[in-house]
């Protein structure tokens, strides 16, 4: 049944609409860096002082993948909440849930499948944006050092080590997509309307998100039960060294998230009588 | 003898928000009968059908498809039933052929082409099959739900206002289909819908419903020998002629007025003094004719 769910989402326009949006985004940053990308770091680095220098090519592949990677996560985790807010809501609203479930399928068997379609599709989009700004990248800006920062402080990676970063920056930005995708689902469930589910979804992002950014030790108890507080955490994966065990915390307590909101979508969702 | 039964429901009983929409609800559905389940608007009949494939959890009571019960066998029941409930929907963005062969593998089954080509020719949809559907008018829609629902020669067919929409040709030609399908195939049918007039000549069995309540059921050849006939009267003031009708002391079991003729459920015999009743009573009688038989056993429990 994965692949019914697989192929009607791929289907839809609206999912396709959501990754030319990512490369619109990526070409925009792209011609930037490109023409100004030089005289911007020049300046950063001139902020900390005559002594600060950098050998070799610092517009490369790697920093701009770098750099696309911090000015797109936030914009890619709301545009993929367009796409994940309606899958159960829609099919609600649509009446089309009604026709599928007076057949065999069962609903934990329909919800199961369109959370793995959903969670292919975000695969889909991480790879996609991988693919563009690293691979593009490097491509067009050539490979290099990279010159990372992370709170105020810089760190110069190697090639190798920058692409092994990426990797699992990227596997951790999958995880946290995904968490924010599974509250997305849990939305459409309780909705009939996708647009609620949306903004229901979008809203509590912010909220969370807000109470975890916040530097007050009021909210120092709470925030780490937030899965909020854990959504920039894969930019230390271009610190060094690597935080392991906090970083794997980090991801434990998203897996737990998502395992949460499943389980409370699948009872929601296989107790919900079919009226419409 | 009678087949086997292959449908029964006991003593089913479901409330939505604290209104009542089915009501310690009995029926038998045969194996091989074309079954109409007629009522009003919020008669139940739509929520029966929701009862029949799961959509809603009954408050009390059992169904039974196949000798099997529903809630613990649904998968398995529901892989042997096509079913149209409600408003046929489908996914806009896809085609005909889309459509079915997506909802097929939703009822278990393996890619058939050809079994896709089959029903959509059968439905006389063929031509369009590689459309959208959002392209549909509203009876080819419902043409694909029929289609749907015959897909793969289900042993039982539930079909929710399957006409409404069709026009004449449409209509005659899907009941045909159906009919050859029952004929051919041993299909048990149950249509539900409140138009009685569609299922004129098409329907064995009937169960009537309203206000979520049985109040009647059974075999139409049965039930028309113990029956009043129909009768409808053209006249020259219809609101009179009821008025007269209903104060006589004539042995009538209704009377309602439709589509500006007087429709009367009565003994033969009464039908000489009905007549000569009226031109009495000064109402110009125009032309006295014979009612649908169902329609007339509906209009007695209904009025």
């Amino acid at each position: 049944m994965m692949l019914q769910e697989i192929y009607k989402m791929f289907t839809r326009s609206y999912a396709k609409i959501v990754l030319l949006v990512i490369f619109i985004l990526m070409l925009v940053f792209s011609l930037a860096f490109a023409f100004e990308g030089q005289e911007y770091y020049d300046s950063l680095l001139s902020t900390f002082g005559k002594g600060v220098s950098f050998e070799g090519k610092l517009i490369n592949g790697n920093l701009f993948a770098f750099q696309l990677f911090h000015a797109l996560w936030l914009f890619v985790g709301l545009m993929v909440i367009f796409v994940t807010g309606g899958m159960i809501s829609e099919e609600k609203s649509g009446g089309t849930l009604r026709m599928v479930l007076s057949r065999k399928v069962s609903k934990t068997g329909f919800f199961t499948a369109r959370f793995m379609a959903a969670k292919l599709y975000v695969l889909i989009v991480v790879l996609f944006m991988a693919a563009l700004s690293l691979g593009g990248g490097l491509i067009i800006f050539g490979s290099g050092e990279l010159l990372a920062f992370d709170n105020g402080k810089f760190f110069v990676l190697t090639s190798n080590q920058a692409l092994l970063s990426f990797a699992l920056a990227y596997l951790f930005y999958f995880l946290m997509l995904l968490t924010v995708v599974s509250l997305s689902l849990l939305f459409s469930v309780l909705y009939k309307n996708s647009t609620k589910a949306i903004l229901s979804t979008v809203s509590v992002i912010v909220i969370l998100y807000f109470v975890s950014s916040l530097d007050f030790s009021l909210f120092d108890s709470v925030k780490p039960f937030l899965f909020t507080s854990y959504f920039t955490s894969w930019s230390q994966f271009f610190t060094t060294p690597i935080d392991w065990m906090k970083l794997t915390f980090d991801a434990i307590v998203l897996v737990v998230h998502i395992l949460i909101f499943y389980t409370a979508s699948v009872m929601i969702f296989s107790k919900q009588e079919i009226l419409d | 003898m009678k087949n086997d039964i292959i449908l029964q429901v006991n003593g089913l009983s479901k409330s939505i928000k604290g209104m009542p929409v089915l009501s310690d609800f009995n029926m038998e559905i045969f194996e091989g009968d074309i079954c109409g389940i007629i009522g009003p608007n919020d008669s139940g009949k739509t929520m029966l059908l929701r009862a029949l494939t799961a959509l809603i959890n009954p408050d009390k009571g059992k169904i039974e498809i196949f000798g099997k019960k529903l809630i613990p066998n649904r998968a398995a029941i529901l892989s042997n039933v096509g079913a149209l409930i409600g408003d046929p929907v489908f996914y806009n963005h896809l085609t005909l052929f889309d459509n079915l062969l997506l909802f097929s593998k939703y009822s278990g089954l393996e890619k058939d082409n050809d079994e896709i080509h089959r029903v959509l020719k059968l439905t006389s949809l063929y031509d369009l099959s590689d459309e959208k559907v959002d392209k549909l008018a509203s009876g080819d829609r419902k043409k694909l739900a029929i289609a749907m629902a015959i897909y793969n020669n289900p042993p039982l067919i539930l079909l929710d206002e399957p006409f409404s929409s069709l026009d004449i040709k449409s209509l005659a030609e899907m009941k045909s289909l159906l009919k050859s399908i029952n004929r051919n195939q041993g299909t048990t049918i149950l249509v539900a819908t409140k138009r009685l007039t569609e299922l004129q000549g098409f329907i064995n069995r009937i169960v009537l419903m309203e206000g979520g309540r049985l109040i009647s059921e059974g075999n139409v050849d049965e039930l028309f020998g113990r029956s009043n006939v129909g009768l409808v009267i053209e006249t020259d003031n219809p609101a009179k002629a009821m008025k007269l009708i209903k104060e006589s002391d004539l042995p009538i079991a209704s009377v309602v007025i439709e589509d500006d003729h007087v429709r009367v459920s009565c003994e033969k015999k009464v039908i000489p003094f009905i007549n000569e009743y009226l031109m009495v009573s000064e109402v110009q009688v125009f032309m006295l004719r014979p009612d649908d038989a169902i329609i007339s056993y509906y209009l007695t429990f209904t009025e």
